[in-house]
Protein backbone atom coordinates (compact mmCIF):
# COMPACT_ATOMS: atom_id res chain seq x y z
CA UNK A 1 0.00 0.00 0.00
CA UNK A 2 1.15 3.35 -1.00
CA UNK A 3 1.97 6.23 1.95
CA UNK A 4 0.41 9.49 1.34
CA UNK A 5 3.39 11.02 0.62
CA UNK A 6 4.08 8.26 -2.27
CA UNK A 7 0.31 8.91 -3.27
CA UNK A 8 1.30 13.08 -3.09
CA UNK A 9 4.37 12.62 -5.07
CA UNK A 10 2.64 10.64 -7.83
CA UNK A 11 -0.13 13.51 -8.14
CA UNK A 12 2.39 15.93 -8.39
CA UNK A 13 5.08 14.03 -10.13
CA UNK A 14 2.39 14.38 -13.36
CA UNK A 15 2.74 18.10 -13.18
CA UNK A 16 5.44 19.68 -15.33
CA UNK A 17 6.52 23.61 -16.39
CA UNK A 18 4.91 23.79 -19.93
CA UNK A 19 8.16 23.94 -22.53
CA UNK A 20 7.64 27.49 -23.32
CA UNK A 21 8.09 28.76 -20.20
CA UNK A 22 12.03 27.51 -20.36
CA UNK A 23 12.19 29.82 -23.31
CA UNK A 24 10.79 32.88 -21.10
CA UNK A 25 13.73 32.45 -18.58
CA UNK A 26 16.78 32.19 -20.72
CA UNK A 27 19.36 33.85 -20.58
CA UNK A 28 18.35 36.09 -23.63
CA UNK A 29 15.11 37.00 -22.57
CA UNK A 30 16.46 37.71 -18.70
CA UNK A 31 18.73 40.59 -20.45
CA UNK A 32 15.45 41.75 -22.29
CA UNK A 33 13.45 42.10 -18.66
CA UNK A 34 16.37 43.93 -17.45
CA UNK A 35 16.74 46.69 -19.86
CA UNK A 36 13.51 47.65 -20.43
CA UNK A 37 12.37 47.53 -16.28
CA UNK A 38 12.29 50.73 -14.58
CA UNK A 39 11.09 51.90 -11.38
CA UNK A 40 9.06 55.22 -11.14
CA UNK A 41 11.86 57.55 -9.32
CA UNK A 42 10.62 61.22 -8.64
CA UNK A 43 13.29 63.52 -7.11
CA UNK A 44 14.27 67.27 -6.17
CA UNK A 45 17.19 68.55 -8.67
CA UNK A 46 19.38 71.24 -8.85
CA UNK A 47 20.01 73.11 -12.00
CA UNK A 48 21.39 70.36 -13.46
CA UNK A 49 20.18 66.97 -13.47
CA UNK A 50 22.42 63.71 -13.94
CA UNK A 51 19.59 60.86 -12.81
CA UNK A 52 21.92 57.77 -11.40
CA UNK A 53 19.83 54.31 -11.72
CA UNK A 54 22.71 51.66 -10.39
CA UNK A 55 21.70 48.16 -11.29
CA UNK A 56 22.77 45.18 -9.30
CA UNK A 57 23.83 42.58 -11.77
CA UNK A 58 25.32 39.22 -11.61
CA UNK A 59 29.24 39.02 -12.38
CA UNK A 60 28.94 36.19 -15.06
CA UNK A 61 25.51 36.85 -16.84
CA UNK A 62 26.42 40.60 -17.42
CA UNK A 63 29.60 39.86 -18.74
CA UNK A 64 27.45 37.65 -21.05
CA UNK A 65 25.40 39.43 -21.54
CA UNK A 66 25.79 43.52 -21.99
CA UNK A 67 28.90 44.14 -23.51
CA UNK A 68 29.49 47.51 -24.31
CA UNK A 69 27.63 50.45 -23.36
CA UNK A 70 24.13 50.74 -25.05
CA UNK A 71 21.53 53.33 -24.66
CA UNK A 72 17.81 53.67 -23.92
CA UNK A 73 14.62 55.55 -24.23
CA UNK A 74 13.06 56.87 -20.97
CA UNK A 75 10.05 58.75 -20.52
CA UNK A 76 10.80 62.08 -18.55
CA UNK A 77 8.05 64.28 -17.30
CA UNK A 78 8.55 68.07 -16.29
CA UNK A 79 5.85 70.48 -15.11
CA UNK A 80 3.56 67.58 -16.98
CA UNK A 81 5.31 67.67 -20.13
CA UNK A 82 6.63 64.52 -21.84
CA UNK A 83 9.42 64.42 -23.34
CA UNK A 84 11.61 61.75 -24.21
CA UNK A 85 15.93 61.04 -22.78
CA UNK A 86 18.72 58.62 -23.63
CA UNK A 87 19.79 56.40 -20.78
CA UNK A 88 23.39 55.79 -20.61
CA UNK A 89 23.83 52.49 -19.60
CA UNK A 90 27.86 51.18 -18.64
CA UNK A 91 29.53 48.51 -16.17
CA UNK A 92 31.11 49.81 -13.36
CA UNK A 93 32.52 46.44 -12.13
CA UNK A 94 29.13 44.63 -10.37
CA UNK A 95 27.00 46.88 -11.37
CA UNK A 96 24.93 48.35 -14.31
CA UNK A 97 24.68 51.97 -14.32
CA UNK A 98 22.25 54.07 -16.17
CA UNK A 99 22.49 58.00 -16.98
CA UNK A 100 19.88 60.69 -17.88
CA UNK A 101 21.56 63.88 -18.08
CA UNK A 102 18.91 67.04 -18.40
CA UNK A 103 18.46 70.40 -17.93
CA UNK A 104 15.74 71.59 -15.75
CA UNK A 105 14.94 74.92 -14.18
CA UNK A 106 16.49 74.85 -10.52
CA UNK A 107 13.62 73.49 -8.12
CA UNK A 108 11.73 71.62 -10.04
CA UNK A 109 10.82 67.83 -10.18
CA UNK A 110 11.59 65.10 -12.48
CA UNK A 111 9.46 62.14 -13.04
CA UNK A 112 10.86 59.09 -14.30
CA UNK A 113 7.64 57.03 -15.83
CA UNK A 114 7.41 53.14 -15.02
CA UNK A 115 8.54 51.58 -18.16
CA UNK A 116 7.18 47.92 -17.81
CA UNK A 117 8.54 44.67 -19.73
CA UNK A 118 6.24 42.81 -21.78
CA UNK A 119 5.32 40.66 -19.03
CA UNK A 120 4.48 43.50 -16.44
CA UNK A 121 7.30 43.33 -14.58
CA UNK A 122 8.80 46.63 -13.05
CA UNK A 123 11.53 45.77 -10.73
CA UNK A 124 14.95 47.04 -10.88
CA UNK A 125 17.14 48.63 -8.06
CA UNK A 126 18.26 51.69 -8.28
CA UNK A 127 19.82 54.48 -6.27
CA UNK A 128 18.98 58.30 -6.76
CA UNK A 129 21.25 61.25 -5.90
CA UNK A 130 22.35 61.95 -2.25
CA UNK A 131 19.94 58.52 -1.05
CA UNK A 132 22.38 55.22 -0.22
CA UNK A 133 20.91 51.88 -0.54
CA UNK A 134 18.62 51.19 2.07
CA UNK A 135 19.66 47.45 4.42
CA UNK A 136 17.73 45.63 6.55
CA UNK A 137 19.34 44.36 10.08
CA UNK A 138 18.22 41.90 12.69
CA UNK A 139 18.73 42.62 16.44
CA UNK A 140 16.82 41.08 18.70
CA UNK A 141 14.48 39.66 17.01
CA UNK A 142 13.44 42.87 15.41
CA UNK A 143 14.10 44.02 11.89
CA UNK A 144 15.46 47.57 11.17
CA UNK A 145 15.48 49.11 7.93
CA UNK A 146 18.95 51.20 7.67
CA UNK A 147 19.29 54.16 5.57
CA UNK A 148 22.40 56.23 5.97
CA UNK A 149 21.95 57.01 9.53
CA UNK A 150 18.55 56.91 9.86
CA UNK A 151 17.07 53.54 11.64
CA UNK A 152 13.37 52.24 11.60
CA UNK A 153 11.78 49.22 13.06
CA UNK A 154 9.52 47.75 10.79
CA UNK A 155 9.55 44.45 12.32
CA UNK A 156 5.54 44.36 12.54
CA UNK A 157 4.42 45.83 9.38
CA UNK A 158 7.01 43.35 7.65
CA UNK A 159 5.31 40.19 9.21
CA UNK A 160 3.52 40.03 5.27
CA UNK A 161 6.73 40.41 3.80
CA UNK A 162 6.24 44.11 2.55
CA UNK A 163 6.46 46.84 4.62
CA UNK A 164 6.17 50.97 3.40
CA UNK A 165 6.41 54.17 5.73
CA UNK A 166 8.37 57.42 5.62
CA UNK A 167 11.96 58.37 6.41
CA UNK A 168 13.40 61.78 6.38
CA UNK A 169 17.09 62.15 5.25
CA UNK A 170 19.21 65.46 4.35
CA UNK A 171 15.76 67.11 4.58
CA UNK A 172 13.94 65.21 1.91
CA UNK A 173 10.84 62.71 3.02
CA UNK A 174 11.12 59.51 1.38
CA UNK A 175 8.24 56.81 1.50
CA UNK A 176 10.60 53.95 1.45
CA UNK A 177 8.83 50.16 0.24
CA UNK A 178 10.97 47.24 1.43
CA UNK A 179 9.40 43.44 0.21
CA UNK A 180 10.86 39.87 0.56
CA UNK A 181 12.33 38.22 3.67
CA UNK A 182 15.05 39.85 6.52
CA UNK A 183 17.38 37.90 4.37
CA UNK A 184 16.79 38.08 0.76
CA UNK A 185 14.49 41.55 0.40
CA UNK A 186 13.94 44.74 -1.79
CA UNK A 187 14.67 48.17 -0.69
CA UNK A 188 12.88 51.06 -2.82
CA UNK A 189 12.11 55.06 -2.43
CA UNK A 190 10.18 57.42 -3.27
CA UNK A 191 10.40 61.09 -2.74
CA UNK A 192 7.36 61.85 -0.81
CA UNK A 193 4.52 63.48 -2.26
CA UNK B 1 27.29 32.77 -10.98
CA UNK B 2 27.94 32.09 -14.74
CA UNK B 3 25.49 31.74 -17.55
CA UNK B 4 25.94 27.93 -17.54
CA UNK B 5 25.27 27.74 -14.00
CA UNK B 6 22.14 29.76 -14.57
CA UNK B 7 20.92 27.78 -17.33
CA UNK B 8 21.58 24.51 -15.00
CA UNK B 9 19.94 25.84 -12.22
CA UNK B 10 17.07 26.74 -14.48
CA UNK B 11 16.54 23.26 -15.84
CA UNK B 12 17.25 21.26 -12.66
CA UNK B 13 14.51 23.68 -11.19
CA UNK B 14 12.09 24.77 -12.79
CA UNK B 15 9.72 22.07 -12.32
CA UNK B 16 10.16 22.33 -8.48
CA UNK B 17 9.58 25.73 -9.03
CA UNK B 18 6.45 25.77 -10.92
CA UNK B 19 4.69 23.42 -8.25
CA UNK B 20 5.47 25.92 -5.69
CA UNK B 21 3.74 28.26 -7.57
CA UNK B 22 0.90 26.54 -8.68
CA UNK B 23 0.08 25.18 -4.87
CA UNK B 24 0.12 28.85 -3.86
CA UNK B 25 -1.51 30.83 -6.98
CA UNK B 26 -3.84 27.37 -7.64
CA UNK B 27 -3.58 29.88 -11.60
CA UNK B 28 -1.26 28.50 -14.50
CA UNK B 29 -1.11 32.34 -15.11
CA UNK B 30 0.04 33.43 -11.99
CA UNK B 31 2.48 30.46 -11.45
CA UNK B 32 3.78 31.44 -15.04
CA UNK B 33 4.59 34.64 -13.87
CA UNK B 34 5.82 33.33 -10.37
CA UNK B 35 8.35 31.27 -11.85
CA UNK B 36 9.36 34.30 -14.39
CA UNK B 37 10.13 36.18 -11.31
CA UNK B 38 11.57 33.83 -9.08
CA UNK B 39 14.44 33.18 -12.13
CA UNK B 40 14.60 37.59 -13.13
CA UNK B 41 15.63 37.34 -8.64
CA UNK B 42 17.96 34.81 -9.45
CA UNK B 43 19.59 36.07 -12.57
CA UNK B 44 19.38 39.17 -10.95
CA UNK B 45 20.80 38.57 -7.60
CA UNK B 46 22.92 35.60 -8.12
CA UNK B 47 23.40 34.31 -4.63
CA UNK B 48 26.44 32.62 -3.46
CA UNK B 49 24.86 29.32 -3.17
CA UNK B 50 26.76 26.96 -0.81
CA UNK B 51 25.09 23.36 -2.12
CA UNK B 52 22.57 22.15 -3.95
CA UNK B 53 19.65 21.83 -1.08
CA UNK B 54 21.13 25.78 -0.74
CA UNK B 55 19.76 26.61 -4.17
CA UNK B 56 16.60 24.63 -4.21
CA UNK B 57 15.47 26.24 -0.39
CA UNK B 58 16.19 29.76 -1.84
CA UNK B 59 13.90 29.58 -5.11
CA UNK B 60 11.54 27.97 -2.70
CA UNK B 61 11.73 30.69 -0.49
CA UNK B 62 11.65 33.51 -3.26
CA UNK B 63 9.07 31.67 -5.18
CA UNK B 64 6.50 31.65 -2.12
CA UNK B 65 6.98 35.53 -1.36
CA UNK B 66 6.37 36.21 -5.62
CA UNK B 67 3.08 34.23 -5.33
CA UNK B 68 1.93 36.44 -1.91
CA UNK B 69 3.04 39.93 -4.25
CA UNK B 70 0.36 38.49 -6.83
CA UNK B 71 -2.07 37.44 -4.55
CA UNK B 72 -3.83 40.33 -4.16
CA UNK B 73 -4.73 40.77 -7.95
CA UNK B 74 -5.31 37.32 -7.66
CA UNK B 75 -8.40 38.07 -5.67
CA UNK B 76 -9.50 41.22 -7.86
CA UNK B 77 -9.19 39.29 -11.19
CA UNK B 78 -11.94 37.10 -9.74
CA UNK B 79 -10.70 33.93 -11.55
CA UNK B 80 -11.45 31.61 -8.03
CA UNK B 81 -14.39 30.27 -8.98
CA UNK B 82 -15.86 26.72 -7.38
CA UNK B 83 -15.96 26.12 -11.40
CA UNK B 84 -12.55 26.70 -11.97
CA UNK B 85 -10.64 25.04 -8.91
CA UNK B 86 -12.86 21.60 -10.02
CA UNK B 87 -11.15 21.63 -13.03
CA UNK B 88 -7.69 22.23 -12.01
CA UNK B 89 -6.56 19.38 -11.27
CA UNK B 90 -6.96 18.26 -14.72
CA UNK B 91 -6.26 21.62 -16.25
CA UNK B 92 -3.08 21.75 -14.76
CA UNK B 93 -1.65 18.77 -16.18
CA UNK B 94 -3.72 18.97 -19.54
CA UNK B 95 -1.60 22.14 -20.81
CA UNK B 96 1.27 21.67 -19.60
CA UNK B 97 1.97 17.79 -20.79
CA UNK B 98 0.42 19.09 -23.90
CA UNK B 99 2.85 21.42 -24.33
CA UNK B 100 5.79 18.66 -23.53
CA UNK B 101 4.20 16.62 -25.87
CA UNK B 102 2.81 13.95 -22.92
CA UNK B 103 -0.40 12.39 -23.57
CA UNK B 104 -2.99 12.71 -20.90
CA UNK B 105 -4.45 10.54 -19.14
CA UNK B 106 -7.14 11.07 -16.05
CA UNK B 107 -5.58 9.35 -13.00
CA UNK B 108 -5.97 8.64 -9.67
CA UNK B 109 -3.51 12.17 -9.48
CA UNK B 110 -6.00 13.92 -10.93
CA UNK B 111 -8.49 13.41 -7.67
CA UNK B 112 -5.80 13.87 -5.42
CA UNK B 113 -4.42 17.22 -7.50
CA UNK B 114 -8.19 18.32 -7.10
CA UNK B 115 -8.27 17.77 -3.36
CA UNK B 116 -5.68 19.55 -3.00
CA UNK B 117 -6.25 22.79 -5.41
CA UNK B 118 -9.80 23.14 -3.18
CA UNK B 119 -7.52 23.16 0.10
CA UNK B 120 -7.18 27.23 1.82
CA UNK B 121 -4.06 28.72 0.30
CA UNK B 122 -2.22 28.42 3.65
CA UNK B 123 -2.89 24.87 4.12
CA UNK B 124 -2.15 24.04 0.23
CA UNK B 125 1.66 25.28 0.39
CA UNK B 126 2.01 23.84 3.91
CA UNK B 127 1.04 20.35 2.37
CA UNK B 128 3.29 20.56 -0.65
CA UNK B 129 6.36 21.44 0.76
CA UNK B 130 5.36 18.56 3.70
CA UNK B 131 4.68 15.95 0.97
CA UNK B 132 6.60 16.82 -2.26
CA UNK B 133 9.24 18.63 -1.28
CA UNK B 134 10.08 16.16 1.94
CA UNK B 135 11.08 19.53 4.44
CA UNK B 136 9.67 18.81 8.39
CA UNK B 137 7.28 21.45 9.75
CA UNK B 138 10.92 23.11 11.27
CA UNK B 139 12.09 23.83 7.49
CA UNK B 140 8.57 24.69 6.30
CA UNK B 141 8.39 27.41 8.94
CA UNK B 142 11.42 29.18 8.40
CA UNK B 143 10.40 29.45 4.48
CA UNK B 144 7.38 30.60 4.58
CA UNK B 145 8.63 33.22 7.97
CA UNK B 146 5.85 30.99 10.33
CA UNK B 147 5.93 29.75 13.69
CA UNK B 148 6.23 26.23 13.75
CA UNK B 149 3.64 25.67 15.54
CA UNK B 150 1.24 27.73 13.06
CA UNK B 151 3.05 25.06 10.29
CA UNK B 152 2.05 22.17 12.11
CA UNK B 153 -1.92 23.08 12.42
CA UNK B 154 -1.98 24.10 9.15
CA UNK B 155 -0.38 20.71 8.08
CA UNK B 156 -3.14 18.97 10.43
CA UNK B 157 -5.89 20.78 9.13
CA UNK B 158 -4.55 19.80 5.52
CA UNK B 159 -4.43 16.60 6.30
CA UNK B 160 -7.87 16.57 7.70
CA UNK B 161 -9.41 18.02 4.68
CA UNK B 162 -7.86 15.98 2.24
CA UNK B 163 -8.86 13.09 4.32
CA UNK B 164 -12.25 14.10 4.10
CA UNK B 165 -12.12 14.92 0.60
CA UNK B 166 -10.19 11.67 -0.40
CA UNK B 167 -11.18 9.20 1.62
CA UNK B 168 -9.69 5.73 1.03
CA UNK B 169 -7.47 7.06 -1.00
CA UNK B 170 -5.83 9.21 1.94
CA UNK B 171 -4.50 7.08 4.79
CA UNK B 172 -4.92 8.04 8.56
CA UNK B 173 -2.15 9.90 9.72
CA UNK B 174 -0.68 10.13 13.20
CA UNK B 175 -0.74 13.86 13.61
Amino acid sequence: MKTNKEIYKNAFDEVHAPAELFGKVEVSQMEHVKRRSFKGLRIAVSAFAALLFLVVVSNGICYAATGDTWITKVKVIIDGKETEADMTWHQEGDYMVGTIEYEVPEGREIFVCDEEDVDGNSEIEYNTPGLTEGRLEVENDRIYLVVEDSKVDITEDFTDGEATGSIELAGVQYVYTVTGTAEDYDVSFDVEE
Amino acid sequence: MTEHEYNRIVKTYMDIVYRVALSYTKSRQDAYDVVQNTFFNLYRKAPDFTDEEHVRKWLIRVAVNEAKNLWGSFWKRNVDSLHQLLEQGAEIVHEGNAQNGIEEQLTEGNVVRTAVMELPKKYRVVVHLYYYEEYSTKEIAELLQERESTVRTRLARGRTLLKGRLKEVWLDEDE
